[in-house]
């Protein structure tokens, strides 16, 4: 608790901090609501898209697209730390190098946590306005999912910036490795081996459902259609989450080793 | 014998090619005011950067009131490293209290108060880091330092910065924080800063120690009795000749004879009269550290 609150403080007073988090806020339920617009064949009408159990699915998959955003936050505000020096200053204070990647990952945890709650509101006020409640429960598993995906982003992001110490740089290198992730790879058919790499492991938690779907759909009509090899949820959920931790200990490894 | 604070043993630190630091030994007792004197980049910073746990060492150990290198530790000493370092978007008070509760202190209210009257900057408690001026920020950084009351402080360059009458603030502020039996290590290139506040005094140059002792022994082994007569280059001669007297330098048109504890002015002056020399003028002269300094830190390699 002792060291939520010291991450707690830092960021209360921090206007970017509030910024980043109502512009996720905002696009969130925009770009949702959007969604219905996607002029695909079989790409289900709103009230399916919006109501449950489907949009536990849907929501997390854009709420997902906008966690770079989150994961830029956190860049930030570790970068400003190396920036100002403060980070030092806390090591100097008596914190020991453990509890400053500790500190960290209670706070990623923590908001984390927060965004999942947001994002379980938003599709508890969609589905309750476009269906019944009779099937609210139903695929929720979506939202824990999430939870771990944002963590690991979160873990990968505060990665990138105690690797990379300057902000700019850190930035541009998370988004391009999100970026690969999400495009080229699927694209390149590398899905068998590229769903191990943990950044898309942490990705491939939160699927396009439509995608899913077509594949089911394609498979009942091709019986002998190839179908590409996916972990299941359990397994991927595992498999990030010890990619989580693995993260963690590069961070505490790269700050013990290093003079600040 | 007072209680040991730091224990410093072979300290030593590597940056590829360069040895920042080079086998160092300390100990700082208890109630002292411990000087580590030395032009920039003899390894000041070096060396209180690896105690304060910022740095790692290539080799040797160090220890904090014998408990060895602990973490913890660290919440015990109040410490001011190069620049103050703060959180530019929040208030003087907002930073504080990020620092108690890093520190563990209880209240923390009372603590950072207290630590901002003591600095004359209550007054601009609500006023974000940024708005401060120099100054401030460096009143700030030994406010931090001061909070929740530690046993040692432990103070870079506290007065880089600081005008006249800031440097004078602080070095007052220093003497009281002593007075309350506070032990205090001071890093600096400045030199009456250590002569004016410390009692210990230990000289590096180039992460290699020169000289470690009292303060008030440094100054009394090098008492001299300073002579001016109209025959300069006789009176050299017999002040060469006199027991007791080890060394004769010129300097200015004046005679500095380095004398033994035993041999007083008036033997000096007895001396000259004896062989027919009339001294116009007879002192004591006490070698200021920083002629001290000069001496040591000159020609010993490249700075």
């Amino acid at each position: 608790m002792r060291l939520l609150s010291i991450e707690f403080s830092k960021v209360v007073h921090f206007r970017t901090f509030w910024i980043i988090l109502l512009l996720y806020a905002i696009l969130v339920p925009a770009t949702f609501f959007g969604l219905s617009s996607m002029n695909l064949p079989f790409f289900p009408g709103k009230s399916e898209l919006f109501g449950f159990p489907s949009v536990w699915g849907y929501l997390t998959w854009v709420a997902s697209c906008w966690n770079i955003l989150l994961g830029v936050l956190i860049v930030i505000l570790t970068c400003n730390e190396i920036a100002y020096k403060t980070q030092r200053q806390s090591v100097i204070d008596g914190f020991s190098r453990k509890e400053l990647v500790l500190a960290k990952f209670l706070f990623l945890i923590v908001l984390a946590f927060f965004i999942t709650l947001y994002t379980f509101l938003v599709g508890a006020i969609f589905g309750s306005i476009y269906s019944d409640t009779s099937e609210m429960f139903t695929g929720m598993e979506s939202l824990p999912l999430y939870l771990v995906q944002t963590v690991g982003y979160f873990s990968v992001a505060l990665f990138f910036a105690l690797l990379f110490k300057k902000p700019s740089l850190a930035i541009m290198l998370f988004v391009v490795v999100i970026m690969l992730d999400g495009m080229f790879i699927p694209a390149a058919g590398g899905v068998d081996v590229g769903q191990f790499i943990p950044t898309i492991t942490i990705s491939y938690l939160t699927p396009f459902p439509f995608f899913a779907d077509m594949l089911a759909m394609a498979a009942a009509q091709q019986p002998d259609l190839e179908i590409p090899y996916f972990m299941p949820d359990w397994m991927m959920s595992a498999l990030a989450t010890v990619y989580i931790i693995g993260f963690m200990v590069v961070n505490f490894v790269l700050l013990k080793r290093r003079d600040l | 014998m007072a209680e040991t604070i730091l224990q410093i043993k072979g300290l030593t630190k590597e940056y590829g090619e360069l040895t920042a630091l080079d086998h160092l030994n300390l100990e700082v007792k208890a109630g002292t005011i411990y000087g580590i004197l030395g032009p920039n980049g003899s390894g000041k910073t070096t060396t209180l950067g690896i105690v304060l746990g910022v740095l790692n060492c290539t080799s040797g150990s160090f220890s904090w009131f014998g408990n060895g290198e602990l973490d913890e530790n660290r919440k015990r000493i109040g410490s001011l490293l190069e620049t103050p370092n703060f959180f530019p978007y929040l208030s003087a008070v907002r930073n504080l209290r990020i620092v108690a509760k890093i520190k563990g202190i209880e209240n923390i209210d009372e603590a950072v108060e207290t630590a901002l009257r003591k600095v004359r900057l209550w007054g601009r408690k609500d006023s974000k880091f940024k708005t401060y001026s120099l100054g401030m920020k460096q009143r700030l950084a030994i406010a931090s330092a001061l909070m929740g009351s530690p046993d040692v402080l432990v103070l870079d360059e506290p007065t880089n910065g600081l005008d006249p009458q800031g440097i004078a603030e602080i070095r007052g502020l220093i003497r009281d924080i002593a007075k309350d039996g506070k032990t205090i290590i001071i890093a600096s290139h400045q030199l009456d800063e250590i002569e004016k506040v410390c009692t210990d005094v230990i000289i590096i140059k180039n992460g290699v120690t020169l000289k470690e002792s009292k303060i008030d022994e440094i100054l009394v082994g090098n008492l001299e009795v300073v002579i001016e007569a109209d025959d300069m280059v006789k009176a050299q001669s017999i002040a060469a000749g006199i027991q007791g007297v080890n060394n004769v330098r010129e300097k200015d048109e004046l005679l500095y004879l380095e004398v033994d504890e035993n041999t007083t002015a008036a033997m000096i002056n007895k001396h000259f009269h004896d062989n027919g020399i009339t001294l116009s003028k007879l002192g004591k002269y006490k070698k200021s550290l920083e002629e001290q300094f000069l001496e040591l830190t000159e020609g010993e390699g490249e700075v």
